[in-house]
């Protein structure tokens, strides 16, 4: 009885794996393999915009290998930044979908960001995407002035520390005499924007895109946005400009760089130059791929092709800041996602 | 709306969209089984997949493998004691021992009857309740939800000492799983705690390897201890009717389990609790439902009812989970989180449309999970009574096969042998837990609840400061918790002044 | 028995002050919850451990609502089989430490099923064999999920 059992389950299983071996002949080096693009993150518009860039990169390199994203979430980022840097094998075959805020972390020298983001093996970038400040649509407050005369502080929920929604409203009560008291503690934006619906909360702050939605649904109105426009929102005043001091401008000034790189992918620092170029060519087409641009308008993504070359330069940027305001800029920003 | 129920339903039996689910329900039937990839991990690895598809065909696909590895999960729980999916452990508690009796028939037939019957209760009460849900979650604000975390890990922790040493201890234990959720990056200023220098914690502990050791672990222990198979030493001819009688018993606490799926619905529709809690809340409601102490005592050694509670919450909290996604944007779970990037790729919003304009396309998201339950139990019921024989294999045999699936589980999750080792350090916690009698439900309600518990009761000092306590729902919530709290005495007080305790039959009808 | 609850206890307590120590230096907002948390605890636990050393015998045993072990096998044998199930465990997770899951799932199965189990070979071959069909079906196949490569691999270069 119970040996016909095993007997049984075995005679399928056995057969399975002959089947599934290809024995294809290896015509060049991608043929029959499979990039992995690791991402330091369970879910968001991140992660669907390089599901979307994952969907068509494989056709545009020879071999046409699949390409699969897979998730690390851990330590806002660092942790799967830190794997693609120095664990990965340099073979082309493993890319990071990159949160460039990572940068930040390395800029404030957190012990725990083991890598160069100057090092890395840049392969373009799907678009920036910059972060804007709504109040609740049922407030009086309508301009950025309103907010700077507003007969008490808005309460602006954030999730903490480190991310947009929580810096953003900071540097704006530190630098331009906006009224806003921070709440932090939620688990997650959309956490916030639920807040704002229950009336507990009355500004949120998050990526642009992201709050354009709730915009269109009437939620929030869009009050000040960081240098990355959104489409349709480029008249709204601009943090950096309404800052009263030139060391906040300078502050927000380094945050909204790595806002301008975006959705950036990367491959690790020993990859083959051959492969990188290929890496490279092909992402560029992705960007051109009507298929690809129509996934990207239902998803409400807005794609801009970055070059390779432009992330390198940001980021060289980013790294290269005078010690004084590093030292001013640590008393506001906690190095995070 | 009638109208867009039977749209909804006409989507799902497009025999596209039908076919993908039958597809999705069999990739999740072959990765259900394993704990942890049952859920987020295989939907994000299939998402991929629906881009060509329409919003009903990619729900059906998705949703029909997320409701089928959910109900597969209840049959690790049972047979192996590996809680399927992270958070369905609560049917491991009850379901595991009556495999060790010899009854996994009867567990699974229980597990699976409940699961079907909450899935339509929760189906029927999420359709009813559409028109007036977006209201009934706004009204639930940070506070409420405090008090309502706070209900949930009194329910459990005052159930489950026996005494007042007993109480203790399972006080204890509320606290100690409590404690351990305060592992890694805390919420409010972002600063580390307990973090041991390790990055691996900055995000806490995952649930899926702790639940995970701290169930499957000791059960290995006790087999390799008692060198026998799962189910002892019994002769096979009792399995034969289990399943049959495991039905019955569905429907002979037919109110249980229909309070028990109405409890699963509303859990799941309160945003950031998240249909885990759903389940352990079920579980405490059925303990809560025992006649008196000694009644309450067989909890955790294999009572029926222990295995239908969570099990009909275990599918109707996934009707309740898809309303603060769907509306709201707020995903209940890790599944549910995937689930929103589908709807990114669809090119739909979450949020009030999704109940007026798009409603058809939600109601047939609750269609599917309905359909999908009906054939994945149905098709289940006809392999139950061999499924159960498993419990008859060797331990010797068994042991490494289960091993298998408790690491390839945990080690999902994140992918990081880090992830291992906290299940053998779970394991052997909950190994000495069981061994020396502190119970374990405490902890792992202290454990899911605790970061919800900090997050909300901070935000609601610093946002109303002590006024919160005077809200209505908030007020209501304490008098509950008091009662809860105090019911065993309660109830103990009233055996007392009935005179002598009789024992009643376990099989007893609780309607 | 009497011996594990106060050793129990006394690792709860360990636990707690662990956590009230780390936790007092901490900003208020990072510290209360884990101070309100383990203070209590550690309360609870001490309580614990004096009733179990000075107190009466406890009439209920267990808790009421979890498992409870029955086994009817002697102390001593049943000591050695845990110390043995459990280095069993440590071992298969430092298989995977060293070669990887992929190349782990074979070498635990088939050396605990003939070691450990004493299976005949052909039964360990055909379940090992089988499980690690649907290991490699299910994720290398299906779901292509990316295996850490273990230590050894590292070291070799492959």
């Amino acid at each position: 009885m119970k040996r016909t059992w095993i007997l049984s389950v075995l005679a399928g299983f056995l057969m399975l794996p002959l089947t599934a071996v290809p024995a294809r002949a290896q015509a060049n080096f991608y043929e029959g393999k499979s990039i992995t693009i690791f991402i330091g993150a369970k879910g968001g518009s991140l992660t669907v915009a390089a599901q979307i860039v994952a969907h068509h990169l494989g056709k545009y390199i020879p071999g046409k290998p699949a390409a699969v994203v897979q998730f690390m979430p851990g330590a806002a980022h660092l942790l799967a930044t830190n794997h693609v840097f120095n664990i990965a094998k340099p073979d082309g075959l493993t890319l990071l979908a990159a949160n460039p805020n990572v940068g930040i972390a390395q800029l404030s020298k957190v012990e725990q960001a083991r890598f160069d983001m100057r090092k890395f093996q840049w392969i373009g970038s799907s678009g920036g995407d910059g972060v804007m400040l709504s109040v609740r649509a049922d407030l009086p407050y309508k301009t950025f002035d309103d907010l700077r005369k507003a007969d008490r502080e808005l309460v602006a929920g954030t999730t903490g520390p480190g991310s947009n929604a929580h810096d953003f409203p900071l540097l704006l009560k530190e630098f331009t005499g906006a009224k806003l008291k921070l709440l932090p503690g939620y688990p997650a934006s959309s956490d916030i924007l639920l807040a704002v619906e229950r009336k507990e909360v009355d500004s949120w702050s998050a990526f642009a895109t992201t709050v354009q939605r709730a915009v269109d649904q009437g939620a929030v109105r869009a009050i000040v946005r960081s240098r990355v426009a959104a489409p349709g929102f480029e008249k709204l005043p601009v943090d950096e400009e309404l800052a009263t001091n030139p060391m906040g401008k300078a502050i927000m000034g380094i945050r909204g760089i790595p806002q301008g790189v975006g959705r950036a992918f990367a491959a690790p620092p020993a990859t083959p130059a051959d492969r990188v170029a290929i890496l490279r060519e092909a992402f560029a087409k992705v960007l051109q791929d009507p298929e690809f641009k129509a996934e990207a308008k239902k998803a409400k993504i807005p794609m801009r092709y970055i070059s390779a070359e432009q992330i390198s330069k940001d980021f060289a940027a980013l790294l290269n800041q005078p010690p004084d305001v590093l030292k001013e800029m640590g008393k506001y920003i906690k190095a995070g996602d | 709306m009638f109208e867009a129920l039977i749209d909804g339903l006409f989507l799902v039996l497009q025999w596209k969209a039908f076919t993908l689910m039958l597809v999705g329900m069999g990739l999740g039937f072959m990765v259900g089984l394993l704990p942890g990839i049952g859920g987020p991990a295989t939907l994000a690895l299939m998402l991929p997949f629906v881009f060509k598809m329409s919003p009903a065909e990619a729900f059906a696909f998705l949703l029909g493998m997320h409701a089928v590895a959910a109900t597969t999960g209840d049959i690790t729980s049972v047979l192996f004691g590996v809680p399927g999916e992270g958070l369905s452990a609560a049917v491991v508690v009850d379901g595991h021992p009556m495999a060790k009796r010899g009854e996994a028939g009867r567990a699974l037939g229980a597990a699976l009857m409940s699961s079907l019957l909450g899935a339509l209760i929760g189906a029927v009460a999420l359709a009813l309740a559409i028109p007036v849900v977006r209201p009934l979650v706004l009204t639930f604000g940070s506070p409420e939800l405090f008090m309502l975390s706070v209900l949930g890990i009194s329910c459990i922790t005052s159930l489950s000492g026996l005494g007042a040493r007993g109480q203790i201890r399972g006080f204890s234990m509320g606290l100690l799983g409590l404690l351990f959720s305060t592992i890694g990056q805390e919420r409010q200023a972002g600063s580390l705690r307990f973090d041991m220098g390790l990055m691996y914690l900055w995000d806490g502990l995952d649930l899926v390897p702790v639940l995970v050791g701290i169930f499957a672990i000791p059960e290995i222990v006790d087999l390799a201890v008692r060198g026998t198979a799962i189910a002892g030493e019994r002769p096979p001819e009792e399995l034969q009717r289990g399943v049959l009688e495991g039905i019955k018993d569905t429907f002979r606490h037919f109110w249980l389990v229909f309070r028990c799926s109405i409890i699963g619905v509303f859990v799941g529709i309160m945003p950031g609790a998240g249909g885990g809690v759903a389940q352990w809340m079920a579980y405490a409601h059925s303990v809560q439902s025992a006649k008196d102490a000694a009644d309450r005592e067989r909890f955790g050694k294999g009572d029926i009812r222990g295995v239908l509670g969570p099990g009909a919450a275990n599918n109707s909290k996934e009707g309740g989970e898809l309303i603060p996604t769907v509306a709201f944007g707020v995903p209940g779970s890790g599944a549910m989180a995937i689930l929103l990037g589908a709807f990114m790729i669809m090119g739909l919003l979450p949020g009030p449309d999704m109940l007026t304009k798009h409603l058809a396309v939600t109601y047939s998201m609750v269609w599917t999970l309905v359909i999908a339950n009906v054939i994945a139990v149905i098709l289940c019921l006809f392999v139950l009574n061999q499924l159960a024989k498993v419990t008859y294999i060797s331990g010797g045999l068994i042991i490494p096969i289960v091993l298998l699936l408790v690491f390839v589980g945990s080690y999902t999750a994140n992918g990081q042998i880090a992830d291992l080792i906290v299940t053998f350090l779970f394991g052997l916690l909950g190994y000495f837990m069981v061994l020396l009698g502190w119970p374990r439900p405490p902890f792992v309600l202290g454990f899911v609840l605790g970061k919800l518990i900090e997050t909300y009761l901070f935000i609601s000092v610093s946002r109303y400061g002590f006024s919160w306590l005077t809200h209505p729902i908030v007020v209501l919530l304490i008098m509950l918790t008091a009662l809860v709290i105090a019911y065993p005495f309660i109830q103990e007080y009233r055996r007392g002044a009935r005179g002598p305790v009789h024992v009643r039959e376990p099989r007893s009808n609780d309607a | 028995m009497r011996n594990g609850r106060i050793l129990f206890s006394l690792f709860l307590i360990a636990v707690g002050a662990y956590a009230v120590r780390s936790a007092w230096g901490w900003t208020f907002k990072a510290g209360l919850f884990p101070l309100a948390v383990s203070i209590p605890l550690i309360v609870l636990a001490a309580t614990q451990l004096l009733l179990d050393l000075f107190g009466k015998a406890e009439t209920a045993k267990g808790p009421s609502v979890d498992l409870e072990f029955e086994a009817d096998v002697p102390l001593e044998i049943a000591r050695r089989r845990v110390t043995n199930v459990l280095l069993w465990i440590a071992g298969f997770i430092l298989l995977v430490f060293l070669l990887g899951f992929p190349a782990a799932v074979p070498v635990f199965m088939l050396s605990y099923l003939g070691l450990q189990s004493r299976a005949g070979w052909w039964q360990s071959i055909c379940i090992t064999l089988a499980a690690s069909g649907f290991f490699y079906i299910v994720f290398q196949r299906v779901i292509r999920m990316q295996f850490e490569a273990g230590l050894l691999q590292t070291w070799l270069g492959l």
